[in-house]
């Protein structure tokens, strides 16, 4: 059993997807994270340990990996398609409640911003760290992010704006949210936004990158 | 210098498409480079070629006064606060060339099917390649710009854009005002966004005694821009 999961860590550290994906070149005709994942669970293996001690623990290594500068962002993306083809087979378990994950993320991208590509990161990354993220896409006003967190009790809020006019939704988003919810937790990032941003707009925490905002969440 | 109308750019037989060693750059890569990688952006922009549909033009307008302690441009009845940065490059402007550029919606949508069905990789890059490609189309806007002015004796500047050098975005609404709505391509969203997003607006200075000044990435604040320090 810990073979299968660590050949699983290792697929989804170095972003091998299948069998038939040439890359890493040096696991060309190998099996990947989907085969070996759905293997696991023919095994009897509980999705939870998949979940806990291959993929989290793949990414995890990925995460330091990056913020050490020692790859970049393809090979970032790659492994977050090798993990996301593993939770493909997991998804039966989350539903039926047998996988417990380490809590609720809810992620938007602010009204008036179309931009997706920075929040799909961080919500790749935070899937890939155990939580259960919910993706409420772009332009997302925060009535509906409010109604979120009232559907999702106690979810922590990640908020995204690539532009410096959206920044002003940003804040307007955050302050509608405490204002309904004061414990609510909300995380913000985005090109134009600083810690010194995230202060003065009363949020809670501010994620440079992905590997930040997973950290902040490991911590909580 | 005409003033007040549209001059529509002539991007017939020019190179659009993003660069691939620019890409890579973007990617993150220096020296070594993933030969995986290298092999996929060498194909996506083989692919992207198709999918580029370059649109740009500019207006001249001829500047009334530029103060550069209010960092304001005043122009017709119009003042634009393109912050000190700016305004101190511009001061011996005589003309200001207000451009809007775009390549077109094509590889944005390209990108997002990528993205959609979880090739997350090929999605990154087809949006790299998109906004490397709008920066090239900016820079043949500039080049035209440059050629009516040379025609006429005058010297131009480098191009600044809404957005950067602490130049608010929302000025974004008066700088598209200058140009004829039913002839321009790209759209302009509530917040001041612009439609196809793989677009480029800005000004560019023109004058006698204007010079040509380099990007000083040390006058602006925004640390994490990915064009940084690009040589």
């Amino acid at each position: 059993m810990e073979e299968l999961l660590s050949k699983i860590a290792h697929c989804v550290e170095f972003g091998k997807v299948d069998k038939t994906a040439p890359y890493p070149p040096d696991m060309k005709g190998q099996e990947g994270a989907d085969e070996l994942t759905k293997q696991a669970i023919e095994q009897g293996i509980p999705a939870e340990t998949i979940l806990k001690e291959a993929l989290v623990i793949g990414m995890d290594k990925v995460g330091v990996k990056f913020s050490e500068k020692k790859i970049f962002i393809p090979q970032m993306l790659m492994s977050a398609k090798a993990m996301n083809a593993a939770i493909e087979h997991l998804k039966p378990f989350f539903q039926s409640g047998e996988v417990k994950r380490k809590g609720k993320f809810i992620i938007a991208t602010v009204q008036g911003d179309l931009h997706d590509i920075g929040k799909n990161l961080v919500k790749m990354s935070i899937e890939g760290a155990g939580w259960e993220v919910i993706d409420l896409g772009v332009d997302v006003k925060a009535e509906k992010v409010i109604a979120s967190i009232e559907q999702n009790p106690g979810a922590i809020v990640g908020l995204s704006a690539l532009l410096t006019t959206t920044m002003a939704n940003m804040k307007n988003s955050v302050a509608d949210i405490k204002a309904k919810y004061p414990e609510s937790i909300v995380m913000v990032g985005g090109a134009p936004v600083s810690q010194g941003f995230c202060n003065e707009i009363g949020a809670d925490f501010y994620a440079p990158d992905p590997q930040a905002a997973v950290a902040f969440l490991k911590a909580k | 210098m005409v003033t007040g109308i549209l001059f529509e750019t002539d991007c017939k037989n020019k190179l659009i498409v993003a660069n691939r060693e620019n890409v890579l750059k973007l990617l993150g890569y220096t020296d070594i480079v993933d030969e995986h990688v290298k092999e996929l952006v060498i194909d996506l922009i083989q692919l992207s070629k198709a999918n580029i549909n370059p649109w740009g033009g500019f207006v001249l307008k001829q500047i009334n006064k530029v103060v550069v302690p209010e960092g304001k441009i005043y122009i017709d009845d119009l003042f634009f606060e393109v912050n000190k940065t700016i305004a101190a490059q511009l001061r011996k402007a005589e003309y200001l060339a207000f451009f809007i550029c775009t390549i077109g919606n094509s590889i944005e949508r390209t990108s997002k099917e990528y993205l959609s069905k979880g090739d997350l990789l090929e999605g990154y890059i087809f949006d790299l390649i998109g906004s490397e490609s709008a920066e090239n189309l900016a820079e043949v806007v500039h080049q035209e710009v440059m050629e009516y002015a040379q025609s006429g004796g005058l010297q131009i500047s480098n191009r600044y854009s809404p957005g950067y050098c602490n130049w608010d975005v929302s000025e974004q609404f008066k700088l598209f005002s200058l140009f004829p709505s039913e002839q321009i391509k790209i759209k302009l969203t509530d917040s001041a966004l612009m439609n196809p997003i793989k677009s480029v607006s800005g000004i560019i200075g023109i004058g006698r005694d204007l010079k040509f000044k380099p990007y000083s990435c040390k006058l602006c604040s925004d640390e994490k821009c990915i064009y940084r320090n690009k040589k």
